[in-house]
C-alpha cells in the first residue's frame, strides 16, 4: 500500500483534490518506519478536560489571567471547553511549556502537585495526538537566501571557490578540514592563510555582493518567513545575474565554459540553436533542481535565439539566456518543500534530494545526488542514510558548521564587539587581529570538530579540548607551557592547536570566548545577556521580550542607602513580579558565568576588588561557577540534547516549530540518546523524520 | 540643451557635496508629462527620519509652558530653523504585547500593532509611506526609497528592528544602507535586457498555474518587483539624458563617523527628491535594541552602544547628547532642502519632513509623549515656527491621517486614530 503522508492524507479525504501521484511510492522502503498516527476520531480528551484541566485552570491559573485585564493578556478563562482549546493550540503550548519549566505559577503562588502537572500534560499530548493537526496555510515556496543563492551559483556555473564578498562569514582558507577522514588535525596552520571574509576581494571580477538576509527571530537566516523580496533585492538579482555572466575571468574559473558557452563546431543559426537546446536540456534541470517540462525549455532556446539573432554571438546569447536563468523564479525559489506534483515522474525525489543538499551543504544537489533522485533511490531508508551519509564526507558539509553552527552559537555578534578602549586597552593591541577573530575562529574549529569527528552532542557544554592559537593562550592567561597540545617549536602566533584545557572552568561553548564577549556590554559583563543566551541557544527556550513601559533595572534600585552591585541591582529588579517571571530563570544561568570578564577573561574578583558571587540553583542542583553549572547540565543533559536537535531542525526545515512537530522532535532525540548522542545521530535523525521527508502540502 | 555635460561619477575622499546649483529643469520629463500640474506648482514630497531606541524626554521636552520650546538641551540647535519647523509634543501609539522595540520601529508608521501569521511570521500592516507611495509614487521612477545608516552586518537580528517600511505583512520594504548602491540605483545606467525580462516573466507566469493559494502571494512579490522594474525603465527612458549629468562626490569608504555617515545618506535623499526620482523617503537612523557600537563623533571619543545605555541610568545624560546630535543632522538636512531653489521657492518648501522615534522614553519602552518634529511648508500653507501640544491621549495616527491627506491620499481611518490633527493644517 502507499504510504502517503498523513497531510496529503487529509487535503484529500477533506477537499476531495486529485492528485497525480508519482509513479514512484514515496515510501517503499523495506525497513520499518514510525508510522504517523491517524487523526483521531473519538476525541478521548474531551472528559479530561472536564476533570482534569478546568480544576487545575480554577485552581492555579485564573486568579491572575482572566478577563480583561489578565496579566500578559492572556485570558485563560476563554478556555472553557475541550472544543476552545482545540481552536487555540498554539496558546496551549506555550501555557503548557510555562507551567512544565515550573515558570508557571509564580513561585509565590500556590503550587500544583506534581502528579496534577503531570496529568495536565497528559491531558495535552492527548488533545495533541487528537487534533492530527497540521499546518496547511502556509507558503512553501521560499527564496534562496544569500548563502544558498551563491552556493547554487558557485555548483550551478562549476566554478571552484567563493563567488561574492560574503561579510558574516569566518573563513579559513586552509585544507585542514578532510571531513572523509573523521579527523581534524592537530593544528591549523594560519601562516596568512586565514583571512576574515569581508576584505576578500570577489573571486570573479566586478561582482558584487548578494543581499543581507536577517534572520527572523530565534530563528535562521533561511526561515521563509524573512525571505521577502523586494523591488530593490530583485533589481540586485538582475544585476548579479549580468555582473555574473559579464566577468571578465569568468571563462578562466568556470568549469562549464565550453561546454555550455562556446559554440564548439556549430555554425550558422539553426545549427547553434539546435546545440543551445541540447545543452539546456541538460542546463535547465540542474538550475532548477527538478524535471523540466517542454513548454519551459522552449522558451529558454526562444530566448536564445532571438539574442542570437541580435547579437550574432553564440556566447553572448548563452550568457544572456543563463542570466534569465539566474534571475527566473524556478532557480530563485526554493520549491522542495511543496509536494505537489509539477511533474509527472519522480518529482517527490528531486524535492527530497533538494532539501537535503540545502539542509547540509546549502546548495543544489550535486549529480550524483540528483542520479539517486532520478532512481528512486532515496525512496528507502537506506538509500537516503547512504546519500547522507556520503554528503556528510563531503568537503561541502562545511556549510553545516559556518551557516547551521555558527548562527546557532550567534558567533556572528562578536564582528561587532567593540570593548571600552579605555578600561580594555588591550583588546586593540594587534594589529592583525583582534582576539575577537580568533575567538570567532576558535568557536567553528570547535563546532567543526564535533561535526566531522562524530563526537558526543554533550562536548558542546563542556569538553576538555579545544583550538587555540597563542594569542588566546596569552588572552585567557593560559600558561603555554601548562597546555597539552601546543608545540612552541611551530609557534606562530596565528596558528591553532589542539588542545587540552588546563583547567575545568573553560571548555564548551558556553565558557568559550566568542559566547562571553558577545554577551557583554562595552564596559561590563551583562549576566542578563548571558541568561538569556543560555536560555536561547542551549535550551532553545529563549525568553520572552521585556514588556514595555515597567520599571528599569536602574531605577529600582534607587532608594538603596548605597550603591548596589550588579547582582544587588538585579535582585531589586527581580522584586517587581513581571520581571521575576523571567529574571529568576536568566539571572542566575548568567551570573554562572560572572568570573568572566566582558571581554572573556578569567577574574577572581570584579575590578574594584569586591567578591563576585556565581553561585545559582538549576535542575534542583546547586552550583557555584561556571565548572559546577557545566557539569550540572552535563548530568541532566536531556533539555539540550531536545534544544540543540530543534536549532538544527528548525534549519533543515527552514521554519520555526509547531506544536505538530512534537511527536517527531521527541522520536529524532530518542534516537540521538540511543545512539550516544552522535553528531550522526541527529544529523540522521533529522533526514530521516516524517517532518523532513514528508513535509504537509498545502 | 544638456549635451554638452557627461556622466560623471566623482569619488575622492571628501565629505559628500552635491554639485549646485541644481537645475530645476532636470526633472525626468515623464513626471511633469504625468501630474497636470506640474507646470504650474512643483510636487510635494514627504520624507521621514526615524531614531531607534526612544529619547530622554526630559530633554527634549519643555519643562512648563513658561519655557520656549526650543530652550531645552536636546532641541536648541534647532533656534536657527525654528520659522521652518513645527514640533509636536504629546502623541501616543498603542502598544500590543510583544518585544517593545521591534515593534517600536515596524509599526512606527502603522500606529497598530503587529500580529502573528498561520505561517510563523509577525505580520506588520502597510506602513504609511507605503501608502502613499502607491497613490504619488506612480509619477516617478522609484515609488519610494528607503534608505538606512546601519552599514553593519549582524546576522543574528531580526529585520522587525531594522525596517520601519513594509509593502504588507512579512513583507518589508529592504532599505538601502550602502551610499554608493544608493546612488548608482538612482542615477546608474540600467542594464536590463528586455528579452530576459520578457522570458521570466512569461516564466513566472506559468509557474503560477501550478501553485497554492499561499505560494501565489509569494509569487507576487516577485512578479510585482520585476513589473516595478519594467516601470521604472519606462520612466527613466523618458528623462535619461537628465540624469546622465548628477554629479556627487563620494568619500572612499562608507563614513565610520555617524554624522559623516547620516549626512551623506540624507544629501542622497535629497538629491533623489531634487531630481524628482522619487517623493517619498524613509532614512532609518539606525536599527533599534542593536548593541552594536557606534562612533557618535564630536561626541564621544570612542564607540558606544546606543541601546545598552538607554538601559542604564547612569547615561542619562550622554544619551540626550546623542539625541542632540541626531537633532543637529535634522538640522543639516533641513538647511540642504532651504538651499536647493525650486521655481519661486526652495525643495523644503515643498516638503513634509519628519524626525521621530518609535519609543517616547527608550528606558521604560514607553509608546507614550513621543518625539515629534516637522519641517518644511508642504506646499506653502503649513504654518511653521510654532508648537502643538496635543491633548492627552492624541494618537500618533491622527498626524498620520494628516500627512496622508497632505500627500494627496484620504485615509478616512488608519490604526487608532480618531480623526484628523486639525492644530497642523
Amino acid at each position: 500500500m502507499l504510504h502517503l503522508p498523513v497531510p496529503l492524507k487529509l487535503t484529500l479525504a477533506i477537499f476531495g483534490v486529485l492528485i497525480c501521484v508519482a509513479p514512484v511510492a514515496w515510501w517503499n522502503g523495506t525497513s520499518e518506519w514510525p508510522v504517523s498516527k491517524p487523526p483521531g476520531v473519538e476525541n478521548a480528551a474531551t472528559d479530561d478536560f472536564d476533570e482534569i484541566t478546568r480544576p487545575f485552570l480554577e485552581n492555579y491559573c485564573l486568579n491572575c489571567h482572566s478577563g480583561d485585564d489578565a496579566e500578559a493578556d492572556l485570558d485563560l478563562a476563554s478556555f472553557d471547553s475541550q472544543v476552545a482549546v482545540n481552536a487555540d493550540l498554539e496558546t496551549w503550548a506555550e501555557v503548557i511549556e510555562a507551567i512544565d519549566d515550573q515558570y508557571m505559577p509564580p513561585s509565590d503562588e500556590a503550587q500544583p502537585e506534581t502528579a496534577e502537572v503531570d496529568r495536565l500534560k497528559d491531558w495535552y499530548q492527548q488533545t495533541l495526538s487528537d487534533s492530527g493537526r497540521t499546518e496547511n496555510l502556509v507558503p512553501w515556496m521560499r527564496r534562496l537566501n544569500r548563502i544558498e543563492y551563491e552556493n547554487t551559483v558557485r555548483d550551478l556555473l562549476r566554478i571552484d571557490g567563493d563567488i561574492f564578498t560574503n561579510p558574516g562569514k569566518v573563513l579559513l582558507v586552509d585544507d585542514y578540514f578532510q571531513p572523509a577522514t573523521g579527523r581534524m588535525p592537530r593544528y591549523v596552520l594560519a601562516i596568512s592563510h586565514f583571512s576574515y571574509i569581508p576584505k576578500r576581494p570577489p573571486l570573479l571580477d566586478g561582482v558584487g555582493d548578494v543581499p543581507v538576509d536577517p534572520p527572523v527571530e530565534h530563528g535562521f537566516s533561511n526561515d521563509y518567513t524573512g525571505l521577502s523580496l523586494s523591488p530593490m533585492q530583485v533589481e540586485r538579482y538582475f544585476e548579479l545575474a549580468n555582473s555574473i555572466l559579464d566577468s571578465p575571468n569568468l571563462e578562466y574559473i568556470c568549469d562549464l565554459w565550453e561546454s555550455m558557452f562556446l559554440p564548439g563546431d556549430t555554425t550558422g543559426y539553426d545549427q547553434q540553436v539546435a546545440r543551445a537546446r541540447a545543452r539546456l536540456v541538460l542546463f535547465l534541470p540542474r538550475a532548477f533542481r527538478r524535471s523540466i517540462n517542454a513548454e519551459e525549455l522552449d522558451r529558454f532556446v526562444k530566448l536564445f535565439g532571438a539574442e542570437l539573432r541580435t547579437t550574432g554571438s553564440y556566447t553572448v546569447a548563452m550568457k544572456s539566456t543563463v542570466a534569465a536563468v539566474l534571475v527566473s523564479p524556478s532557480f530563485l525559489f526554493r520549491r522542495d518543500f511543496a509536494a505537489d506534483s509539477f511533474n509527472e515522474h519522480s518529482v517527490d525525489q528531486f524535492a527530497l534530494a533538494s532539501r537535503l543538499s540545502y539542509f547540509l551543504w546549502a546548495t543544489m544537489p550535486d549529480d550524483e545526488l540528483f542520479q539517486a533522485a532520478r532512481e528512486g533511490r532515496l525512496g528507502t531508508r537506506e538509500g537516503l542514510l547512504q546519500q547522507t551519509r556520503r554528503m556528510v564526507q563531503d568537503k561541502r558539509i562545511k556549510s553545516l558548521s559556518t551557516d547551521f553552527g555558527m548562527q546557532w552559537l550567534k558567533v556572528s555578534s562578536v564582528t561587532s564587539a567593540r570593548p571600552d578602549r579605555d578600561i580594555y586597552p588591550h583588546y586593540y593591541e594587534s594589529t592583525q587581529t583582534n582576539p575577537g577573530v580568533s575567538m570567532m575562529i576558535e568557536q567553528l574549529l570547535f563546532f567543526e570538530t564535533i561535526m566531522i569527528e562524530d563526537r558526543d552532542i554533550l562536548e558542546f557544554v563542556d569538553a576538555d579540548w579545544s583550538y587555540l592559537n597563542r594569542h588566546l593562550m596569552d588572552w585567557y592567561g593560559l600558561n603555554p607551557r601548562q597546555v597539552a597540545g601546543y608545540t612552541p617549536d611551530r609557534a606562530n602566533f596565528e596558528d591553532f592547536f589542539r588542545i587540552r584545557w588546563p583547567n575545568k572552568h573553560r571548555g564548551g561553548v558556553i565558557t568559550s570566548g566568542a559566547t562571553l564577549l558577545s554577551t557583554s556590554a562595552t564596559y561590563r559583563t551583562s549576566p542578563v545577556y548571558r541568561g538569556a543566551w543560555v536560555m536561547g541557544v542551549i535550551f532553545n527556550q529563549p525568553p520572552p521580550p521585556p514588556p514595555a513601559a515597567v520599571p528599569t533595572l536602574e531605577e529600582a534600585g534607587q532608594d538603596a542607602p548605597q550603591p548596589l552591585n550588579l547582582r544587588e541591582k538585579l535582585a531589586v529588579h527581580r522584586e517587581d513580579a513581571t520581571c521575576a517571571v523571567c529574571h529568576d530563570r536568566m539571572d542566575p544561568l548568567g551570573f554562572a558565568l560572572e568570573k568572566f570578564d566582558p571581554v572573556a577573561r578569567f577574574r577572581g574578583q570584579y575590578e574594584d576588588g569586591s567578591e563576585i558571587d556565581c553561585r545559582g540553583e538549576i535542575y534542583d542542583e546547586a552550583y557555584d561557577g561556571a565548572a559546577q553549572f557545566k557539569a550540572v547540565i552535563s548530568r541532566n543533559p536531556d533539555q539540550f540534547i531536545t534544544g540543540f536537535v530543534e536549532h538544527m531542525l528548525k534549519y533543515a526545515l527552514g521554519r520555526q516549530l509547531e506544536i505538530a512537530d512534537e511527536t517527531d522532535i521527541r522520536h529524532i532525540v530518542e534516537t540521538v540518546i540511543n545512539r550516544d548522542r552522535r553528531f550522526s545521530a541527529v544529523v540522521e535523525g533529522i533526514v530521516t523524520s516524517d517532518l523532513f521527508r514528508s513535509p504537509p502540502n498545502q | 540643451m544638456f549635451k554638452s555635460i557627461s556622466r560623471r561619477t566623482v569619488l575622492k575622499g571628501a565629505c559628500a557635496s552635491i554639485a549646485l546649483p541644481w537645475l530645476e529643469a532636470m526633472r525626468p520629463l515623464s513626471s511633469l508629462a504625468a501630474s497636470p500640474v506640474a507646470t504650474t506648482s512643483a510636487p510635494q514630497r514627504l520624507a521621514f527620519m526615524y531614531i531607534p531606541n526612544g529619547v530622554i524626554g526630559q530633554h527634549w521636552f519643555r519643562t512648563g509652558p513658561e519655557q520656549d520650546y526650543l530652550a531645552t538641551q536636546t532641541l536648541a540647535p534647532l533656534q536657527p530653523v525654528r520659522d521652518d519647523i513645527v514640533v509636536i509634543n504629546g502623541l501616543n501609539r498603542i502598544y500590543v504585547s510583544g518585544e517593545p522595540h521591534s515593534q517600536a520601529a515596524s509599526c512606527w508608521m502603522t500606529s497598530s500593532g503587529p500580529y502573528d501569521r498561520p505561517d510563523g511570521s509577525t505580520a506588520i500592516n502597510t506602513t504609511l509611506d507605503q501608502l502613499i507611495a502607491r497613490e504619488v509614487g506612480k509619477a516617478t521612477p522609484f515609488p519610494s526609497l528607503e534608505l538606512s545608516c546601519n552599514s553593519f552586518i549582524d546576522n543574528m537580528e531580526p529585520r522587525l528592528f531594522d525596517a520601519i517600511s513594509w509593502y504588507g505583512p512579512g513583507h518589508d520594504a529592504r532599505s538601502e544602507s550602502n551610499p554608493y548602491k544608493v546612488f548608482e540605483r538612482l542615477f546608474g545606467e540600467s542594464d536590463f535586457n528586455r528579452s530576459v525580462l520578457d522570458t521570466v516573466i512569461e516564466d513566472a507566469r506559468s509557474l503560477r498555474q501550478n501553485l497554492g493559494q499561499a505560494d501565489r502571494r509569494k509569487l507576487d512579490e516577485y512578479l510585482e518587483s520585476v513589473r516595478a522594474i519594467e516601470t521604472r525603465l519606462e520612466h527613466q527612458a523618458a528623462s535619461k539624458s537628465n540624469l546622465g549629468q548628477v554629479q556627487f562626490d563620494m568619500p572612499d569608504e562608507v563614513p565610520v563617523n555617524r554624522g559623516e555617515y547620516l549626512r551623506l545618506m540624507g544629501d542622497l535623499m535629497v538629491l533623489a527628491f531634487q531630481t524628482d526620482q522619487t517623493r517619498v523617503v524613509t532614512l532609518m537612523v539606525g536599527p533599534e535594541r542593536w548593541e552594536t557600537p557606534q562612533l557618535y563623533d564630536g561626541v564621544f571619543d570612542k564607540p558606544v552602544q546606543h541601546h545598552q545605555m538607554t538601559h542604564d541610568d547612569m547615561f542619562d545624560e550622554d544619551v540626550a547628547l546623542i539625541d542632540r546630535f541626531h537633532v543637529m543632522q535634522y538640522r543639516y538636512l533641513i538647511n540642504r532642502l532651504k538651499a536647493s531653489q525650486e521655481g519661486e521657492s526652495n525643495l523644503l518648501d515643498n516638503c513634509l519632513f519628519v524626525l521621530g522615534s518609535g519609543l517616547g522614553d527608550g528606558n521604560s519602552h514607553s509608546y507614550k509623549q513621543l518625539p515629534m518634529i516637522i519641517a518644511g511648508r508642504g506646499g506653502g500653507h503649513i504654518e511653521t515656527g510654532r508648537l502643538i501640544e496635543c491633548p492627552e491621549g492624541t494618537p500618533l495616527a491622527n498626524l498620520w491621517v494628516t500627512l496622508a491627506g497632505e500627500m494627496g491620499l484620504d485615509l478616512a481611518e488608519f490604526a487608532d486614530s480618531t480623526g484628523p490633527l486639525k492644530e497642523f493644517v
